[in-house]
């Protein structure tokens, strides 16, 4: 989609440096930017104490980290440049899908106040509908499919996921309040849950656990189940973690696409005996984790 | 098994090689550091041109090297011969970078070995200033050449995800047992 950009504020310099960053840019951003020399741009550059235009649909903050929504920070740089514009974009298209959406599919149903009911819900979330509400008056959740994203009126509490054991991954920044990535919503219902379907699962992504919320065997599991297709109770025999480990893991991989049921069984794999070279090095890792203090 | 093993850092200029080996190492990394003189990639006074080297002990007596390859692209004829021998590699993806999707093909090219055989982890930085390209989308450069690794965000200046990249490695290479 095409775009426009101005920085009226900024100095001559500036804003020659970012002109000629936007002709280097097609292709390189989510949407395709232009200069406006003159009248209201999509976005506006604006620096610190200094106000937008008026009609400016989003305003760039230049200089100062602690704004609300899109920054820049000087030394102008492209990759800063990139990075403002791309969340201009995202601004920009939410709102545009706010706007034109015909109807909003809502389902209105008192919002669950344990996980597994709210799992249940996002499980039945129809495939051609775009927008979930989940609203008990108190609690509301909004999700999006076509923007991948999420918001709650409570960030975390909407799935109670924190408890002993679990690796509670720092959160996605947001540019809204307890806003996040809808794979994240999916991913602590699914887990909480823990409810997957007999059969064989494989894993078809890792779960970024840069940010999702895990416990320590999730990272084991998720190599087994890169690597085999499993029922989860032969996973949890295979790389000895407790079933309940297992069964949230995969609740949390199958609600939010990282994992896939097979059609058939897999063939059959045969623990073998570690032994010669396989042993040695069984050993090694064992030692590395211990030094490092990692979970065996 | 020889008593001393290694573990590879790879990635851009910039995008963490260093930072990482400190993280774990129990020595003060050595570090062939000079002045870069390719600002226009990545404006930073100095750059690693030979090499990265850290190290711990393990309670046997190996020893584990941390090994950072050099980021300019012109020392790339260096990498294959650091990588010789490796446990594994971690790929650090900095996602300020104008194409980090392009780095992600190049770096996984290069060690296509580690990575199809699950010996490698890709660590992408800087993804809370630069949200695009998602996460996903390194995955889907990765499965569309058939690879599944490990795709993390990872603040390397924080010793917690460097160990959750070592981790995700050893797990990698258990499964492999």
């Amino acid at each position: 989609m095409n775009r426009t950009v101005n920085a009226p504020g900024l100095t001559d310099k500036e804003v020659m440096l970012i002109k000629s960053y936007l002709t280097l840019l097609p292709g390189k951003t989510r949407d395709d930017w232009t200069y406006l020399d003159s009248g209201v741009a999509d976005a506006e550059i604006v620096p610190a104490g200094r106000e937008p235009r008026p009609g400016t649909r989003v305003v760039i903050a230049y200089g100062d980290d602690n704004a609300a929504g899109p920054t820049l920070c000087p030394p102008l740089r492209i990759a800063g440049v990139i990075g403002a514009l791309d969340r201009a974009s995202a601004r920009l298209q939410g709102e545009a899908a706010e706007a034109t959406s015909p109807m909003v599919a809502e389902v209105r149903a008192a919002m669950p106040s344990d996980p597994a009911t709210l799992a249940r819900r996002l499980r039945a979330w129809p495939q051609d509908q775009t927008r979930l509400l989940l609203s008990d008056g108190t609690l509301r959740i909004e999700a999006d499919r076509q923007l991948q994203r999420y918001r709650a009126s409570q960030p975390l509490s909407a799935v109670p996921l924190s408890q002993s054991g679990w690796t509670e991954a720092r959160s996605a920044p947001g540019e809204l309040a307890h806003e996040g990535a809808l794979t994240e919503l999916l991913w602590r219902a699914g887990v909480a849950d823990a409810q997957v379907d007999p059969g064989f699962y494989r894993l078809r992504r890792w779960p970024d656990f840069g940010r999702l919320p895990h416990r320590p065997s999730f990272v084991k599991l998720a190599a087994y189940f890169a690597r085999h297709g499993s029922s989860p109770w032969a996973a949890a025999k295979a790389v000895l973690v407790p079933q309940p480990d297992v069964d949230a893991f995969l609740g949390g991989c199958v609600m939010a696409g990282f994992a896939t049921r097979l059609d058939q069984p897999p063939a059959q794999v045969e623990p073998r005996p570690a032994q010669g070279a396989d042993a040695g090095l069984r050993r090694l890792l064992t030692t590395v984790r211990r030094r490092l203090g990692l979970a065996a | 098994m020889s008593s001393e093993h290694k573990i590879l850092f790879t990635g851009t200029m910039g995008a963490g090689k260093t930072t990482s080996i400190a993280a774990l190492s129990e020595i003060p990394p050595v570090v062939t550091e000079a002045l870069n003189s390719d600002r226009l990639a990545y404006d930073k006074a100095t750059t690693t041109v030979a090499l990265d080297y850290g190290e711990f002990t393990l309670e046997e007596g190996g020893k584990i090297q941390l090994v950072g390859t050099p980021g300019q692209m012109r020392f790339d004829f260096m990498w294959g011969v650091l990588a010789r021998g490796a446990l594994g590699i971690v790929l650090l993806i900095d996602n300020s970078r104008p194409d980090p999707l392009a780095d992600l093909r190049t770096y996984v090219g290069h060690f296509e070995a580690f990575a199809r055989n699950g010996r490698m982890v890709v660590a992408v930085g800087r993804t809370e200033t630069h949200m695009r390209p998602a996460i996903d989308d390194f995955g889907d450069v990765l499965a569309n050449d058939g690879i599944l690794l490990p795709v993390l965000s990872a603040d390397v200046r924080r010793r917690d995800d460097v160990l959750m990249l070592v981790n995700a490695l050893l797990s990698q290479l258990e499964m492999t047992l």
